[in-house]
């Protein structure tokens, strides 16, 4: 029985609310509106959980003076303070984060000025992340380190401008390697390498020519609206497709009861 | 030569992050006017605000926080400027909790106090209510059934805003609508457009961050959404349309030389990479 409720109690929420989302009338939508604010008040309780473990975690790490301990005791004294505070802001003017309360003054002054803080110092980590993982290693990487820059500056403006003594260096450096390249080979091998090396080559010099420099600069926006819009759309909606599928085939396994591992 | 091949391979991160520094607050002083050519899919966010008659209502959901100022809220003000503008009845919720309400608060108070719109009469705060799928479902029937109250703690129905909205039937609900901006920072835009553009039909227009528009662009293709405003780039761009110079006007050449100064240091460090490799 202790494996049968819950399992039953599943499969008819599971069938009902797959129903309920493909009927938008009524009673269906009723019932809908009913069991979404069922689903908030059991997300509540979830919410009560993350605390109950997130509090045990960092409690259990200052009984055993683990060295990070300083950490632990900030997050639990900041914890008690906004709950508190937050009771008290209630109390005091009915919401805490309604117009006038302290509370609000204690949101827009601390927590907001440290989540944004937090959020910015990720454009330093990607500029270093980028620096080390953006090597033409072989054609794939080469493909990606291209495509990479072309958006980088097709999604700025007078990118396309700035984007030329890069394209310039680019070509002579990786012409220049290739037709090295090329010295080690003979026959086809070496005669391949030499003409693409000289084709980046010549692409590269003809940068000082003003007519081809200018159609590439107007041309690196478009280039990237492309890539945004084709070859990104494509790889996006096959990641969706199998995410999605896969959350299907996942739900599907719940519901009929093969999946079994949140009883335990 | 072979140390400055290495050198040139592996820089370090604390010389990387100081150049990065300087590249960001340089520009920021230096106030360069750049040129600005708006990609499609933030004319088509243009032109969806700018097709709405007076009257009409755009819903805004602000669903992003703090992090997300730079890239959403030059957008969020130049498109209640545009509304404001042309007279536009105009609604906003959050799905992101206090920090949604604060950023369109402060966004919606400004702009409205700049063309002296009142509030409960041309713009109404209708706040933040948990469950995101329960509220999107909850509006299509009557907006009463979510937000009985407004961010005020007032009924909404005793605004003028709402019988107006409202018309003879007496309930807001999305037929009522006629756009919606939603801003986005997380995967509530999903939400959005998988139940409400995909069930009800909602006209959608997107503002993201740059890291969330390549996860738009399927959505943008399939014309379910008419525009996407996508990072700070389309901020500028929106903000070049409505002929505002504001936030993201500022920002715009840090990330230009930000965006250069990383190309920079990729470039350097495949010198050193295929030189090393040549002289090996």
């Amino acid at each position: 029985m202790q494996v049968q409720l819950p399992v039953l109690v599943t499969f008819i929420s599971g069938i009902a609310i797959m129903a309920l989302f493909f009927i938008p009338r009524e009673p269906f939508t009723q019932v809908e509106q009913l069991t979404t604010r069922w689903y908030v008040i059991v997300s509540g309780f979830a919410l009560l959980l993350g605390i109950d473990s997130l509090l045990l975690y960092h409690w259990r790490k200052i009984k055993r003076n683990d060295k990070d301990k300083f950490y632990s005791i900030i997050l639990i004294i900041s914890f008690f303070i906004a709950l508190l505070w937050g009771f008290w802001a209630w109390y005091k003017h009915g919401a805490p984060f309604i117009s006038g309360s302290s509370y609000l003054w204690l949101f827009r002054n601390v927590y907001l000025p440290l989540d944004a803080t937090m959020f910015s110092l990720l454009a330093f980590f990607i500029a270093s992340a980028a620096y080390r993982a953006f090597r033409a290693r072989n054609l794939e990487s080469t493909l990606l380190l291209i495509s990479a820059a072309i958006v980088m500056m097709g999604r700025v403006p007078f990118g396309g401008y700035i984007f030329l003594p890069f394209f310039l260096l680019f070509m002579v450096l990786t012409g220049s390697y290739i037709f090295y390249i090329g010295t080690k080979y003979t026959g086809y091998n070496s005669i391949v390498r030499y003409i693409l090396g000289s084709i980046l080559l010549f692409f590269g010099i003809l940068v000082f020519y003003p007519g081809f420099s200018n159609v590439l600069a107007q041309f690196i926006p478009v280039l990237s609206d492309w890539i945004m819009n084709y070859p990104n759309s494509a790889g996006q909606r096959a990641i969706a497709i199998g995410l999605y599928l896969g959350s299907i085939a996942f739900s599907l396994r719940i519901i009929f009861g093969i999946e079994r591992g949140y009883i335990r | 030569m072979r140390k400055l091949l290495e050198i040139l391979e592996l820089i370090d991160r604390r010389i990387i992050y100081t150049v990065l520094i300087f590249a960001i607050i340089i520009p920021l002083f230096l106030k360069i006017p750049l040129p600005d050519k708006p990609s499609q899919e933030v004319v088509n966010a243009y032109n969806a605000v700018e097709s709405l008659k007076e009257g009409d209502v755009l819903l805004i959901s602000t669903d992003y926080g703090p992090s997300a100022y730079p890239e959403l809220q030059p957008v969020l003000e130049a498109v209640l400027e545009q509304a404001f503008r042309k007279n536009i009845k105009v609604l906003l919720l959050t799905h992101w909790r206090h920090e949604g309400l604060i950023v369109g608060v402060s966004a919606i108070e400004k702009i409205a106090k700049k063309h002296n719109k009142k509030y409960g009469e041309d713009y109404l705060i209708l706040g933040f209510r948990p469950g995101v799928a329960g509220v999107m479902i909850g509006l299509s029937e009557d907006f009463r059934n979510v937000f009985r109250t407004d961010y005020y703690n007032k009924p909404i129905d005793s605004y003028p805003i709402y019988k107006e909205v409202a018309k003879e039937d007496g309930i807001i609900n999305y037929n009522d609508i006629s756009l919606f901006f939603g801003f986005q920072a997380g995967a509530t835009g999903d939400s959005w457009i998988q139940i409400v553009q995909a069930r009800y039909g909602v006209k959608m227009v997107f503002a993201v961050t740059a890291v969330m528009a390549p996860n738009y662009f399927p959505y943008y293709q399939a014309n379910q959404i008419f525009g996407l405003v996508g990072g700070l780039k389309g901020a500028f761009d929106y903000e070049s349309l409505v002929k505002l110079r504001g936030l993201a006007s500022l920002l715009i050449a840090s990330q230009v030389s930000v965006h250069t100064i990383i190309l920079l240091f990729i470039l350097l460090g495949n010198v050193g990479f295929i030189l090393r490799r040549v002289l090996r």
